[in-house]
């Protein structure tokens, strides 16, 4: 079986992340993560990496996080010590180059907090957009309840949050939650133009949002 | 006791009687409270207790208006969770009683810098552009809008949704790093609680859950 995350670097320097369990939605589980974390690691690391880019494999970027393995962490205080060793998110927020997500079919749940850790959101018209944490019993813990709020109006993130309800391309524009909708056929090359634009800026590390 | 508390904002009504209704809808255990602008203005509704709306008032709180809103129901609107105005609505913030809590609310909710000239007035298609309302309804019919979001939080976890509105607000008083640690926190405090385990089962049985708020 393939590897649920793939990593590359191509010799302009950027590095793709592409979530590759397209039978389940991409849906991010335990050893996705793990793969995440090694990866950014490599990404922080690796002086030839100018710029991330991160895709999903199949019909959708990620249904959010694989709710099949909730529960399974051993105790409350472990897994608040597990978080904070692997803070993914957190290491994705310190990173020194820009990052750019191509968001396609649905983005809930961490498939939309991951993004909200990049610097550039390009997405495919009708792409729907969600945080439905609170229809489980839950709340976002991928830093959707701090990013999304300091990323759109607070109270267009306060609706989106509370609610759980999805908004499209359309809403998810007039916020800025994406920088840009394109047609399906385009997606692509708008992805490949926000790399080229990013890659012609003078490399200065980025100030960091950590 | 139904899950939506709904309120009717009459005019003369003071801040304290509409604060003690609140409080009512959530003693009685309404999950989401919606109040609707009435003709005519409130008394006084001073920035402390704007404050008390968003920040320890535990029930998100919806907010339905139409036509023009202004003065006192304006600075009662900018301490709700959800703003939902019908089409040829106004939102004025000339005219508000701008103390300093109710000033810093109106910035934080329009992402405006300190030297920031807070303008007066938004149309609806503005007030929607600038997410000061995150839903627009046909003229007259802002309150079924509203009541339609608040079905939306009625059906989630209570004890979710009340930790996602202290999320949201507290955490955006907080430096970055100290507020992904806040939601961490408030993340594991969830997994403790039966609505979350019902959540998850729910989903994995691929039926609506059952939350009981505990």
């Amino acid at each position: 079986m393939a590897d649920a995350v793939l990593f590359a670097i191509d010799d302009r320097g950027v590095a793709t992340i592409t979530l590759n369990r397209p039978e389940r939605l991409n849906a991010i589980n335990m050893a996705m993560r793990d793969l995440l974390w090694e990866f950014l690691q490599a990404c922080r690391d690796h002086p030839d990496v100018r710029a991330v880019c991160f895709r999903g494999e199949g019909r959708a970027f990620s249904a959010g996080a694989d709710i099949s393995e909730f529960g399974t962490a051993p105790s409350l205080l472990e897994a608040r010590r597990a978080r904070h060793e692997r803070d993914v998110w957190g290491l994705m927020l310190s990173l020194p180059v820009p990052l750019v997500a191509r968001m396609h079919g649905f983005c809930f749940g961490a498939g939309l907090e991951l993004p909200l850790c990049c610097d550039v959101r390009v997405a495919e018209e009708g792409t729907q957009f969600a945080l439905p944490e609170v229809t489980l019993g839950y709340i976002p813990s991928a830093g959707g309840t701090q990013t999304l709020p300091r990323t759109i109006p607070p109270g267009a993130a306060a609706d989106l949050i509370l609610t759980g309800e999805p908004v499209g391309t359309e809403e998810a524009l007039r916020w800025g939650l994406i920088t840009k909708a394109v047609p399906a056929a385009e997606l692509d090359e708008a992805v490949e133009e926000e790399l080229g634009r990013v890659l012609a800026e003078p490399f200065a590390p980025k100030p960091p949002r950590l | 006791m139904s899950a939506i508390g709904t309120l009717v904002l009459e005019e003369g009504v003071s801040a304290d009687g509409v604060v003690e209704a609140l409080k009512g809808l959530a003693e009685r255990g309404a999950r989401v409270a919606v109040v609707e602008a009435g003709e005519g203005d409130l008394r006084e509704w001073p920035g402390e207790r704007v404050r008390w709306l968003w920040r320890d008032y535990p029930l998100p709180v919806v907010f339905a208006f139409e036509g023009r809103l202004a003065g006192a129901e304006a600075a009662f609107a900018l301490g709700c969770d959800i703003r939902v105005c019908g089409e040829g609505a106004s939102f004025e913030l000339e005219g508000v009683a701008m103390d300093d809590l109710t000033a810093r609310r109106a910035r934080t909710l329009l992402g405006l810098e300190a030297e920031e000239v807070m303008p007066a007035r938004f149309a609806a298609t503005e007030a929607l552009e600038r997410g000061l309302v995150s839903r627009v309804a046909p003229a007259g019919s802002a309150g079924e809008a509203a009541r339609g979001a608040a079905e939306a939080v009625a059906a989630r976890g209570p004890i979710a949704t009340r930790l996602a509105k202290e999320a949201v607000w507290r955490g955006l008083d907080q430096p970055l790093e100290q507020a992904l640690r806040f939601e961490t926190d408030l993340t594991l405090l969830l997994q403790a609680t039966k609505d979350r385990a019902e959540g998850v089962r729910a989903f994995l049985e691929k039926r609506p859950p059952d939350f009981t708020g505990e």
